[in-house]
């Protein structure tokens, strides 16, 4: 088969020497031969129509009109989720400060007011602030739990409240 | 023919090139090959087109593929089944157009050896689509068997004795006058 379409050049020696000895394969093989040589003569393609040229064309133009909608959209998709990204993170940073502990601030103690101070610079300032007014109800420097938390201490010679320390 | 550079803005200069190049190569192939196989008169030179422009969006796959022709020829034959299974189940392939060869010499042998040649496109129409296949993908597209072995997804042995089959069958219908 593959010798009568011409796939193959040559046939192979025991074939050759077959077709020399059988006269009915070498006219079976004459024949297809010839119908194949006919067949092929009446299906080569032809020449590619200029309409189809136009098409493609057209198609293609369709296509990069798309090609430049979805390039937007892949850009417009990866920033649109990392703003959604940076807001959540964001929001998330904010200090969370647990209503009880707005509630029972002014019963807290300087070592709680210490614990919780590590959530976040805020919260420590805010947890100062409470814990220190807790003490200074009863007023300034009488009870120095919150006053000996503060940074500069009370050996210093810093401006502090007048009557706040007591004059050694 | 070369495509308009602006047609297809996506694709680099070489794509472009090697596109344009496809297309003057392997479209009178894809062409003939859904003309011949499927039938469709109408709608060939639209799927030839579709096929090209499926290369053209899958260009990376296009590169990285061995065979393009082969590649280029899948994809025609997918698109011929789809619409081929869509446009009406069980309906018959149209029929062969008359090609008219240019004549020389004597217009009685020139008549004659144009009713031969639509007795033959006749017959090749007539063959059941998966030996037509074979005879179009090896006589008209011009596929070595183990080619159309790989395209079709059968065994080499099934390609070859289908083309036997498909032999003796045109050999049935033209009847033997033919070989007179």
């Amino acid at each position: 088969m593959r010798l009568a379409c011409g796939d193959a050049a040559e046939p192979t020696p025991a074939l050759r020497t077959h077709l020399e000895n059988c006269p009915t394969c070498r006219s079976a093989l004459r024949a297809a031969q010839r119908l194949v040589s006919d067949l092929r003569a009446v299906l080569q393609p032809t020449e590619l129509p200029a309409a189809v040229f136009a098409s493609i064309e057209r198609r293609l133009r369709t296509l990069s009109a798309h090609g430049r909608r979805t390039r937007y959209l892949a850009l417009l998709v990866p920033c649109a989720v990392a703003a959604s990204v940076a807001l959540a993170l964001l929001v998330s940073s904010r200090p969370q400060i647990p209503a009880q502990r707005l509630t029972t601030a002014g019963t807290q103690t300087a070592h709680q007011t210490e614990d919780s101070a590590w959530d976040s610079p805020a919260g420590y300032a805010l947890d100062m602030l409470k814990s220190g007014s807790a003490d200074t109800s009863a007023g300034w420097g009488t009870s120095g739990d919150a006053w000996t938390l503060l940074p500069w201490g009370t050996e210093d010679d810093w401006d502090v409240p007048p009557g706040s320390v007591e004059s050694s | 023919m070369n495509l308009h550079p602006d047609a297809h803005a996506p694709l680099s200069p070489a794509e472009r090139e090697l596109l344009a190049e496809l297309v003057r190569d392997m479209g009178p192939r894809v062409l003939a090959y859904v003309r011949r196989v499927y039938g469709m008169n109408q709608d060939a030179e639209e799927i030839a087109a579709e096929t090209f422009c499926r290369a053209a969006a899958n260009m990376h796959a296009l590169r990285a593929s061995e065979r393009r022709d082969l590649y280029l020829l899948t994809v025609a034959r997918n698109l011929c089944r789809d619409r081929f299974r869509r446009a009406s189940s069980g309906r018959s392939p149209d029929a062969p157009l008359a090609e008219q060869a240019a004549g020389d010499g004597d217009p009685a042998a020139h008549l004659m050896r144009e009713e031969r040649a639509q007795a033959l496109r006749t017959a090749v129409a007539r063959l059941p689509v998966h030996l037509r296949e074979i005879v179009v993908l090896r006589l008209c597209v011009n596929l070595r068997f183990e080619d159309i072995a790989a395209l079709l997804g059968i065994p080499l042995g099934t390609a070859l004795s289908r083309m036997h089959a498909a032999l003796q069958c045109l050999r049935q219908i033209l009847g033997p006058d033919y070989d007179a």
